[in-house]
């Protein structure tokens, strides 16, 4: 029987481990996960490491996927806990970030700007570019990698990623933040300037 | 009045999606009047599109020999 990833009888389909369900899913998911696990920065042979491990995973466990959330969101879960474990990153990602520190120093008392952001170049098509951003991501620590990769790269919603890394909004809220503003600054600094 | 700040913050850190319509239109109007704000907006989405742009590019030739190794390990098990 043909399987399509909405059904309602997926997770049912995939707790008795039919195997053209869980073949639809690996067969689906396989490349996100992969180029996730690449976005978190692990490199090729780990990443597929991972990658193997997060699918054999959810294959033991498929009897307990009990459907409240999308397959994605736990496949994703699974695969988070993989990164962290292959990381060993997790105390990276202090309470206090020192980017804060930075950007705190980019305002003044009454909120409004003293040090403004600079016009830096931000063109997809060039190369050096490309090279710079990729230097940044790879200066980002762990959680606030994956935050940002799960949200911008893969797209989920701000409540699966809550549910994969599992964070409270606001802690997603101030991952995010620290990513985004750890890549701005760094892009800044390393002086891709605009004419 | 937002000051910019907190505009930053809720770009940033994506509270400003699920935040209250006049919260939002707040925002709005901060970045009509603000230069350096609407800059630091447009970084953040320039930064999105620009890694978006490098890792949802068509797979490569070794990515999808990895895609097919990995399929045919895990669905033999």
């Amino acid at each position: 029987m043909p399987v399509s990833l909405d059904d309602s009888d997926l997770p049912s389909r995939i707790r008795a481990r039919d195997p053209q369900a869980i073949k639809a899913v690996v067969k689906a998911y396989m490349g996100q996960v992969l180029r996730a696990a690449r976005g978190a920065g692990l490199d090729e042979n780990l990443a597929e490491d991972v990658v193997q491990a997060t699918f054999l995973t959810f294959m033991e466990k498929a009897e307990n996927f009990e459907g409240k959330s999308h397959v994605r969101t736990w496949i994703f879960g699974i695969l988070y806990k993989k990164i962290l474990e292959a990381h060993r990153e997790t105390k990276r990602d202090q309470k206090k970030d020192s980017i804060e520190d930075v950007m705190e120093e980019r305002f003044k008392a009454d909120g409004s700007w003293m040090r403004p952001p600079e016009h830096v170049d931000m063109q997809v098509e060039d190369s050096e570019v490309r090279e710079k951003i990729m230097d940044c991501l790879d200066g980002v620590p762990g959680k606030q990698r994956i935050a940002f990769i799960l949200k911008e790269i893969e797209g989920h919603s701000s409540k699966e990623i809550c549910k994969i890394m599992n964070v409270t909004r606001t802690n997603l809220g101030a991952l995010l933040f620290r990513c985004r503003n750890r890549l701005r600054e760094c892009l800044e600094r390393k002086g891709v300037k605009r004419s | 009045m937002l000051r910019c700040k907190e505009v930053t913050w809720l770009i940033a850190s994506g509270d400003l999606e699920s935040s209250h319509w006049t919260r939002q239109l707040g925002v709005k109007m901060h970045l009509l009047l603000c230069k350096h704000c609407r800059l630091y907006w447009a970084q953040m989405k320039a930064i999105a599109s620009l890694l978006r742009s490098i890792f949802r590019a068509p797979y490569s030739s070794e990515e999808i020999e990895s895609i097919k190794r990995l399929e045919q390990r895990i669905l033999k098990k």
